[in-house]
């Protein structure tokens, strides 16, 4: 028999429960704290503690279940250990810290890691690009079968070099000239800047639309992503062609590069992303498939996440800087310099950071 | 020695019987667990599936609040900056690029800061737990939201008739192939036993049901209490005959809140047990039902109990 304050008990679990509940209110007491305000109100009284009661808590399930068959009680320390076990163990580091830990080391090193993919999806958009070209060049009626209607702005085969021109240089055409006024549009969209901001929004919000859409039907055995970036790659390839045809090549790179070169790669690294993922998919190699996928998807999301900041860039620039200056040289230079970036970005400092161990050990 | 042998034997037969026989015990008490952890302390930790229903509510609270959020933004601008109404152009920038920042990182902020829990899911009871019991890093949390789009908004919006121009001058089957997938993806969680969806299935995660820990009064303490430690109210063969899963049916009815209606089962609960262990009450122990109950409870649960100890756990009642 055992006693407590002069009542004696005849159940080992009763009295289990009775020495040890105070310590699981406790428990039960800061985690609720932390639960309503955060890890961070606890003070430091608190958190010592929190730690050692979880582990009290965590035998005193242990404990129950082998001795107690009070369901109440087991569903209790249950839930109480489980709660307690995810404020234990998930705690997180500082949120500055880790944003600027993502972009100088995590995301360009995990582009490195996923470097053939990388390289696999730039392939595929140049095949894309090649095909749709010299398609299009030999018959320039397939261009309708490859632009989506409202990405052509108007230009088609049979536009003159002057109308695919004036749109290359963000000019008015003569019939808007005529009317004078005319509306908030891209064309109009030199002088006034909440309209060149609202187009780089609208640019930045769509193409990372996409880019998450490209990452997300990757688990399909990234079949679907194969096929969104070669279609992407015939549209630029066609787009190409009918410039090309009137002797406009040079001035249209001019235009579509200097965003272009950001876009175009991000784009790519999504559908990396995506094929990464069709790949732990369909070759799991040792591992099991749905462990292969977690974490191929998990290398995906931070890969689609730093592209987000690519996307924005490139908004800017498109927005506004291919809407504001219209000469070829500067042109030229923004896009080499965004080249040059981007390659130092991910195969110096991505490779170094990989190599560095940026991305851990794969204990996972 | 024969035995020894003879009891290898046999062992692995039955052992995956008696398994699967708790399963479905499990189950049938709706305790079936989508998640099972070992935590670096070597105990076990089970988590049980959030219900549908609260997943589905959760997701329409979160997106109330994001819609109802990007929704007050624009009226905070249109009333509260100088010099702005509905036409002018830096308010839609603002609005989409905001809407947009909104609808990505509401849910990856959250399930960051409160330990895998929107506000949604923190009302549902709900949270997020990566499958290999370890912190939930950054990478998961933003691999099943960065999905999210595609698996439910897309076929929602789809499913709901409001199709796109990505739809509009193509061959019959293309949206009907497009809704056949949408729907897979919508419905994917009803089709797996840890009703992970796409995004949890990518991002190694799952939603488990996270129950505010309340601790309820244990119902042999008073029975054990008010009696003399070597007093036995039961006789050693009237407790032979129950076995744990009618024990805990009978902390469950017995926990259930008080009503008419609940009288009448304790009163009939009591006359079933009464009969089946043939007892054979003293002058007026126990007329009311529930005392009668909680006694039976105390002994009953002590009885197995003691089993618990030298290692006999019977499971439920014999035939």
């Amino acid at each position: 028999m055992w006693k407590d304050g002069g009542v004696e008990y005849r159940m080992k679990s009763v009295q289990f429960r009775r020495e040890r509940e105070a310590a699981w209110r406790q428990l039960e007491e800061i985690l609720a704290k932390a639960d309503r305000k955060g890890l961070r109100a606890l003070d430091e009284d608190e958190l010592y503690r929190l730690p050692t009661l979880y582990r009290g808590a965590v035998s005193s399930l242990s404990v129950a279940r082998a001795i107690s068959l009070d369901r109440a009680l087991v569903d209790y320390l249950d839930s109480l250990a489980a709660r307690a076990y995810v404020y234990v163990y998930g705690a997180k580091p500082g949120y500055l810290k880790a944003v600027l830990r993502f972009f100088t080391a995590v995301f360009p090193a995990t582009v490195w890691r996923l470097r053939a993919a990388v390289a696999a999806s730039i392939l595929v958009t140049v095949l894309g690009a090649t095909v749709g070209f010299q398609l299009t060049l030999h018959d320039p009626d397939l261009f309708f079968a490859f632009m989506p209607e409202e990405m052509s702005a108007g230009r088609e085969p049979a536009s003159s070099r002057e109308d695919l021109l004036r749109v290359l240089r963000n000019q008015p055409s003569p019939d808007e000239a005529e009317d004078g006024e005319t509306d908030d549009g891209e064309a109009d969209g030199r002088r006034d800047v909440s309209a060149l901001t609202l187009f780089a929004s609208y640019l930045f919000t769509n193409n990372a639309r996409v880019g998450m859409l490209c990452f997300a039907v990757g688990f399909a055995a990234g079949v679907p992503v194969i096929l969104v970036l070669f279609s992407n790659g015939l549209v630029l390839g066609a787009f190409a062609a009918i410039h090309h045809r009137r002797d406009l090549g040079f001035e249209l790179w001019g235009w579509l590069l200097p965003h272009g070169v950001t876009e175009l790669l991000a784009v790519c690294l999504c559908g990396a992303a995506g094929l990464t993922l069709g790949w732990a998919l369909v070759f799991p190699g040792r591992r099991r498939r749905l462990d292969s996928l977690a974490r191929a998807g998990r290398q995906a999301a931070v890969v689609v996440l730093g592209t987000l900041l690519m996307f924005f860039l490139a908004g800017l620039i498109e927005g506004y800087f291919r809407q504001l200056v219209v000469d070829d040289l500067p042109r030229y230079l923004l896009a080499a310099s965004t080249a040059v970036l981007w390659t130092w970005y991910f195969l110096v400092l991505g490779r170094r950071a990989e190599q560095g161990g940026a991305l851990g050990e794969e204990t996972r | 020695v024969t035995a020894d042998v003879q009891s290898r034997e046999t062992a692995p037969e039955t052992a995956p019987t008696s398994q699967e026989r708790a399963r479905a015990l499990r189950r049938r008490a709706g305790r079936e667990t989508v998640l099972d952890l070992l935590t670096p302390e070597q105990v076990p930790l089970h988590f049980r599936a959030g219900d549908a229903g609260g997943r589905v509510g959760a997701l329409m609270l979160d997106f109330l609040i994001i819609h109802g959020g990007i929704f007050v933004l624009a009226l905070m601008m249109v009333f509260l900056t100088p010099g702005w109404d509905w036409s002018h152009g830096l308010f839609g920038s603002v609005l989409l690029v905001g809407g947009f920042v909104v609808r990505t990182f509401y849910f990856p902020w959250f399930e960051l800061r409160w330990q895998g829990r929107t506000p949604g899911k923190r009302r549902a009871e709900l949270r997020v737990v990566a499958r290999d019991g370890g912190p939930l890093g950054t990478d998961m949390v933003f691999a099943r939201n960065l999905t999210r789009e595609l698996e439910i908004f897309l076929p929602l919006t789809l499913l709901l008739g409001m199709r796109g121009q990505v739809l509009l001058d193509t061959p019959a089957w293309v949206p009907l192939a497009t809704m056949v997938w949408a729907s897979v993806l919508l419905l994917f969680p009803l089709f797996n036993r840890q009703h992970l969806r796409v995004g949890d299935l990518v991002a190694g995660t799952v939603v488990v049901a996270d129950p505010r820990p309340v601790l309820a009064e244990d119902l042999a303490e008073a029975a054990t209490r008010s009696r003399a430690a070597d007093e036995d109210v039961f006789r050693r063969e009237e407790l032979e005959i129950y076995g744990i899963e009618e024990l805990e049916v009978l902390e469950d009815v017995l926990r259930r809140p008080a009503s008419p209606h609940h009288e009448d089962l304790l009163a009939r609960l009591a006359g079933t047990i009464q009969q089946k262990i043939g007892w054979r009450p003293e002058e007026g122990q126990f007329v009311q039902p529930e005392r009668f109950l909680r006694a039976f409870y105390a002994a009953q649960r002590e009885r197995l109990e003691k089993g618990l100890l030298v290692g006999e756990r019977r499971e439920t009642k014999e035939g």
